[in-house]
């Protein structure tokens, strides 16, 4: 069945979430939220690759949303061990402190 | 508002609220709590865009395994108060805030002002027919009074051209009450041109957009040898809009059309049990429905249950002793039947006092609704897609996967030197490099070596 809901309601929530998602990283400090704000913004891409997929009715959209789920996963993985081994060494998350690393 | 529409606003703004939530809670883990309830609310979004596999996988892999991660890594650290330090940029608050709002309004603005420039749904196409229920001809007798010039029927032809094409689809000797099957066509802008031998009689044109469903109704007398004259009835075409929507179980859809009298008429549905004339013995009798069918307009259509009915029409003031114009006693719906009920003059009929001279058309078909694509998002045909089309994608996504195992493995390793290097260093004197004995160093050309205490040595106190 079709929805009622025009195409580009959706794409507007994919907008609004994404520059949460954006706001989360330029404001938090705590490098878990900014990995958060990431995950954010990534499944607001992918709420619009559906949008599309259905307005186009190609699989296309939906197979590559599957795809970003992928490489988000991979991402996360990495990313939090990343997280881990940096806490390990500074005994903080906190990009304030992570930036003085240099020099 | 449509019961959708309500559900997209209800988690359009849960979504947005967590988000919200995320971003300025204070504690990590609430902050996950609340992204997963995005998440959340972004798979049930899914499911409304016909994507239920993706909305099992959201929930399964980000609301799953990801924000376990996310968790488990937070309470690991055990860093779920976050103090921000944003202090010593303050105006970056103001900056971001601005940043996102101006984002919004440069990708919102032409989104809201001219909508996009999107293409319908694939795949539905308009469907056309025509309907000759138009009284086209040589006049035999001229009409006196209230009463209709009679007209030796002649066949027509209807010509339906689409603008940006030369082929044209001709449908050749159309009789009065034909009803020509649903012609499926592209959209675009046609042109309708009924004609007979003498030449044009009337034409339309008309912009098909995809899903229309539309009956071309021929209505009205024209004398064939002189369209424009006015002998009768006015004489033209209506493009009748036929409705896609589905009926519900045990309805039938009825779309009822006037061209008998230039006066509107009513269809009125009378409840069953009662008599078609509206009044029995002083009493209004039940009536269930009133339609009203302006000459040549297309009436409201209405779905009703299946089964017996009685309808009639009549002309639209009625008082108390007015006889009906037509009746259809016993007026059988079938379910999931759409039909059109065309109202036209009679001359064959035998004239006869206080009997109006009308017949019916009717033309039934089932109900047209949207095709459905069952086909679509379901798991087996993503299956398909991403082990034909998509083979290359999959396998650099798995090898990718593959990659960031590998590295995981190798961030989280135990710091510093392998257990080996380490034993072998445990008890060599180090060389320590601090501000006095460098300075003593470059002074004195010499290197100090300074024993460094077992305790300060944080590599060694965990083992054994």
């Amino acid at each position: 069945m079709l929805t009622t809901v025009p195409t580009e309601a959706f794409i507007m929530l994919s907008a609004v979430l994404f520059v949460l998602g954006v706001m989360g990283v330029l404001l938090r400090k705590n490098a878990i939220i900014i990995f958060m704000s990431v995950e954010l913004m990534l499944n607001a891409s992918n709420l619009a690759l559906a949008a599309f997929a259905r307005q186009w009715g190609d699989l296309g959209g939906q197979v590559f949303v599957f795809f970003v789920m992928t490489v988000a996963a991979a991402e996360v993985a990495v990313g939090l061990a990343l997280i881990v081994a940096i806490f390990r060494n500074r005994q903080s998350i906190n990009i304030d402190d992570l930036h003085q690393m240099e020099g | 508002m449509g019961f959708e529409v309500v559900l997209f606003l209800a988690l359009g703004i849960v979504a947005i609220a967590c988000a919200i939530g995320m971003l300025i809670s204070n504690n990590a883990v609430h902050s996950a709590l609340f992204l997963i309830g995005n998440f959340g609310c972004v798979a049930l979004l899914f499911l409304m865009l016909d994507a239920p596999f993706l909305s099992m996988v959201q929930i399964a892999v980000y609301a799953g395994a990801i924000m376990v991660l996310f968790l488990f890594v937070i309470m690991l650290l055990g860093a779920e108060r976050t103090q921000d330090t944003t202090r010593q940029f303050r105006w970056l608050t103001g900056a971001a805030t601005a940043l996102g709002v101006s984002f919004l309004i440069a990708f919102g603005a032409p989104l809201l002002l001219s909508g996009l420039e999107l293409p319908g749904s694939v795949g539905v196409n308009p469907l056309i027919r025509v309907v000759h229920a138009a009284q086209i001809g040589t006049v035999q007798t001229e009409g006196e009074g209230d009463a209709l010039p009679e007209i030796a029927q002649e066949p027509v032809t209807v010509t339906i051209e689409a603008a940006d094409s030369d082929e044209a689809l001709v449908i050749e000797n159309l009789q009065f009450s034909d009803v020509t099957d649903f012609i499926e066509v592209d959209e675009g802008i046609y042109s309708v041109t009924l004609s007979n031998d003498a030449g044009e009689l009337a034409s339309l044109q008309l912009t098909l957009a995809p899903e229309d469903v539309i009956s071309f109704v021929a209505y009205g007398q024209a004398d064939s040898s002189n369209p424009t004259a006015d002998i009768g009835l006015p004489f033209n075409v209506l493009p009748l809009q036929q409705s896609r929507a589905q009926t519900d179980e045990n309805q039938a859809r009825v779309q009822a059309l006037n061209i008998f009298s230039e006066a509107p008429l009513s269809l009125i549905e009378v409840g069953p049990d009662k008599a078609l004339n509206l009044t029995t013995e002083g009493e209004v009798a039940d009536i269930v429905r009133v339609v009203e069918l302006p000459y040549g307009g297309q009436g409201e259509s209405f779905d009703l249950n299946d089964g017996a009915h009685q309808l009639a029409f009549y002309p639209a003031e009625i008082e108390s002793d007015t006889e009906p114009i037509q009746r259809l006693f016993e007026y059988n719906a079938e379910e999931g039947v759409e039909q059109l009920i065309v109202l036209v003059p009679d001359y064959d009929a035998p004239i006869q006092e206080g009997r109006y001279r009308t017949r019916v058309l009717d033309s039934t078909q089932e109900t047209l609704p949207l095709p459905t694509r069952e086909a679509f998002g379901n798991p087996r045909d993503i299956g398909i897609d991403l082990f034909t089309t998509y083979l290359l994608p999959v396998n650099m996504v798995g090898f990718l996967l593959l990659v960031a195992l590998i590295g995981v493995i190798m961030l989280t390793r135990p710091t510093g030197l392998d257990a080996k290097k380490r034993r072998a260093t445990r008890n060599r004197r180090r060389k320590v490099s601090r501000p006095l004995t460098s300075v003593i160093s470059q002074q004195t050309g010499r290197d100090v070596v300074v024993d460094t205490p077992r305790l300060d040595n944080p590599d060694t106190t965990d083992d054994d």
